[in-house]
Order: C-alpha cells, then structure tokens, then sequence
C-alpha cells in the first residue's frame, strides 16, 4: 500500500521547522529551490505556524504537509486567493468523513476543521511573490493519531484527533491512506475553486460550523457580535447582528461564541 | 451585505477587470502612453489619455486612478475608459504626487511577515513591481502584495493591523 500515484510529487522530510516556511524557502531560492506542484511532508515540525497564539499541537501521529503551488498554472486567480482555506477545509472533510463514526464534521470559518467542536484540523494558506512569479502555499495539519495526552488542558479541550472519532483503531497505514486521499481531493477543490463550481461553495455552506450559534468576530478595531447566517459563495461570514446583517472577511473568531 | 472581495459575475464588477484597469493605467502613466487597447475574446478594454499639454493642472498631477465601480463601468464592450480628469475644465485637482498602490482585496493589512519583523517597507524605500509591500489577510489567506510600480515610498496611508477595503489606497509612491 502507499504506492498509490499522487497527483504531485512529495518529499518527505523527518522535521523542519515549519513546512509552510520551508515551501517559502524554496519558492524564494533562498533554500535551494523547488518547481510546484510539489508536496513538502514533514514527520515532525519545530516550529508549525499560525499566526498568533494558534500553536499548533503535533506529534507522528499528525499529518503536517504544505503543498506549494503556481497559482496560474491551476487556473486559480487572484480573487480566488482568499478562498483557498475553505476549499481546502472542504478537502480535509472529504478526506476524513470515511473516518469519522461519531461526531459532527464541520467547518469553523474561515480555516478550522473540527468535529464536534473540537480542532482536528487546521489550514494556513500564504501567496508569496517568487522571483518566478505568484506562489501558492497552503499548509494543512490534521490530528489523525495525535495524542494530546501531553498537551495543555487548553490544547485538550480545544483539540482533538481523528482517532478518538473513528469506529476502529487508526494504523499507521491509514494515515497514509488519508493522506493520500487528501492529497487527491485537495487538487479536485483546487480545480472546482478555479471553476467557480457552485458546488464547492454549497459545501462549505453546508458544513458552517457556527451557522445558527452565536458568533464574535474581533476585526482589530472592533467586534462584530451576532449569530452566523452562513458562509457565502464570496467566502464571506454573514453575522446577524443587532443592527442588521453584516458580512466579514477577516478577523479572528473568537472562541468563547 | 458588505461588498464582496470576489466579485460573483453579475452581482459586482469583476474586480479582475478593475484591477487590470488599474494596472493599465498605471503603465500609461509610467511609460507615458496616451492609448491602450486591448481585446481579449469578447472583452475589449479602450484608455486614452490626454497628452501632457492638454492636461489642466499640474503636469504632473497624480493619475487619480478612478474609483473601482467608475473604472468597472464600461466593461464589458467596446467602450472607452477615460483615465483622466473629468471633460470639462475641472477645478485644480488637489495635488498629490505619485502613484497609489491599492488594496486588491478585503481584508487586514499587515505591514510585516511576523509581529516581531521589520516591515516590508518603510518611507522612502525604493520599490519595484515586485516587490512586496505588505500582506493583507482575508480568511486566514495570507496574501504578499506587490508593488506593482517602480518608485519611491512617498506615504504610507494605512496602519499595521488596520481592516482595508477593496480599492483602498496603502501606499503613495513617487514614480522613478
């Protein structure tokens, strides 16, 4: 098993500091230098990025990838830029649903996967300007086998992995597995992403985690406080608030609802 | 409803349209052109510029780039786009110098890659088309901004963490 052909090629590394600076590096030439589409697996990261305090919790049992990519050469353009987190989140749900006995999936916009309410996974794509043009480089980290028996209780609560969701015990060869799939399926989002596919974004409207629930978005400046009413086409969050409906784009949800 | 930064077709002009427009008049301004046309299947795209000395005011007045929604109007179609100060004699257009660097999208500008980096560019800094001036976040889409125009740093008109809009001026840049 594993032998499985991938639509890019994959180098795999035993740990690096963060995959998404390590694809930076290539892309720039200031690390020697790599073509896209290339897929840079690491078994261990020192130092697995998101901006602020989203540590990101992983061991061998976590899938860390970044995936870096030519825009142009995918068909993506820069509008669709923005919306590369939820296609890939919808990736992520596809890959693992098979997996997945009990709990509800969802998406926690604008980059989170979780099943019930708990993080299993987490995207962060950049756009970088390479001296050979636009790159794009998302980077996934998915919880498969992950034990958090050492993490935080903060980590605990918030974070989960794939296993303790799954009917049956997950092996070694099932992360592969996933991988594999994900992999596949992130290029098929890529593609509908390129496409303006309707589909893709009733999907992610679907799978809205804070749809119905109270939500807080801090943009900075302030916070717009409401209930979602849903992820749009546009990948903008619609929060009813007092005052009227209100779509944001950026921002940090924050946690406590 | 906020705009969107997409731009679904037929609900808002296609921000790929405006932004090229932006492009194209920043490169007539640039390289000093006074027609562009440009077809592209059933798309057309038509600049004309008034030559220097027909231009009322300053010389060198900035190309007051037009608004996104004024810029998008004549598309699609064979129409024209006039870049230039309004038919008429128009009052002198209040003076600034330079080139605007524009926000191609809603979001959060960042001046720096990380909290704890310089930032990306500082007044005065020479700028080239590539480089990286600062990086708007939209969804946790982390994106790097390119200058798009040669020059100089003249103003920076937004703060570190600040939201933008589409269309939003960052940067004033004097042309080199």
């Amino acid at each position: 098993m594993n032998d499985r052909p991938l639509p890019w090629p994959v180098r795999r590394l035993d740990e690096v500091d963060s995959t998404n600076d390590l694809a930076r590096r290539l892309a720039t030439g200031s690390d020697g230098s790599a073509r896209p589409p290339l897929v840079l697996r690491a078994d261990r990261q020192t130092r697995g990025r998101g901006r602020g305090a989203n540590a990101w919790w992983s061991d061998e049992g976590s899938l860390t990838f970044s995936a870096l990519l030519d825009p142009t050469a995918i068909g993506l353009l820069d509008r669709h830029t923005p919306l590369c987190s939820l296609a890939a989140a919808v990736a992520v749900v596809d890959a693992i649903s098979p997996r997945v006995d009990r709990g509800r999936l969802a998406i926690r916009w604008p980059n989170d996967v979780e099943i019930d309410g708990r993080k299993v996974a987490g995207i962060l794509p950049e756009r970088i300007n390479g001296p050979e043009g636009p790159r794009l480089i998302i980077g996934i980290g998915l919880n498969v086998r992950t034990r958090l028996d050492d993490a935080s209780a903060e980590v605990r609560r918030m974070a989960g992995s794939l296993a303790e969701f799954a009917g049956i015990p997950l092996e070694p060869d099932d992360q592969e597995a996933i991988f594999a799939d994900l992999i596949e399926l992130l290029r098929g989002s890529l593609q509908l992403l390129s496409e303006d596919a309707a589909d893709l974004s009733r999907r992610w409207a679907e799978l809205d985690q804070l749809l119905g629930r109270p939500v807080r978005v801090d943009l900075g400046r302030k916070i717009v406080a409401g209930i979602g009413a849903g992820i749009g086409p546009d990948g903008g969050l619609r929060i009813d608030t007092g005052s009227g409906p209100q779509t944001v784009y950026g921002g940090r949800v924050l946690r406590d609802g | 409803m906020a705009e969107s930064p997409t731009g679904p077709s037929g609900e808002q002009p296609d921000p790929d349209n405006v932004r090229r427009i932006h492009r194209l008049v920043r490169m007539m301004q640039q390289y000093d052109l006074t027609a562009i046309d440009l077809v592209e299947g059933p798309t057309t795209i038509r600049l004309r510029r008034r030559t220097e000395a027909a231009l009322p005011g300053p010389s060198h007045a900035a190309p007051a780039l037009p608004a996104p929604t004024q810029a998008a109007a004549p598309l699609p179609g064979p129409s024209a786009a006039a870049p230039s100060a309004a038919p008429t004699a128009p009052p002198p257009a209040p003076e600034v110098d330079g080139l605007l660097i524009e926000s191609p999208m809603v979001g959060t500008y960042y001046q720096s890659s990380a909290p704890d980096a310089p930032p990306f560019v500082t007044v005065g800094a020479t700028v080239r088309p590539e480089t990286t001036v600062c990086i708007i976040e939209a969804m946790k889409v982390f994106t790097e901004i390119p200058a798009g125009v040669s020059g100089r740093i003249a103003e920076i008109l937004v703060q570190d963490k600040q939201p933008v809009e589409f269309g939003q001026p960052l940067f004033r840049v004097v042309p080199s």
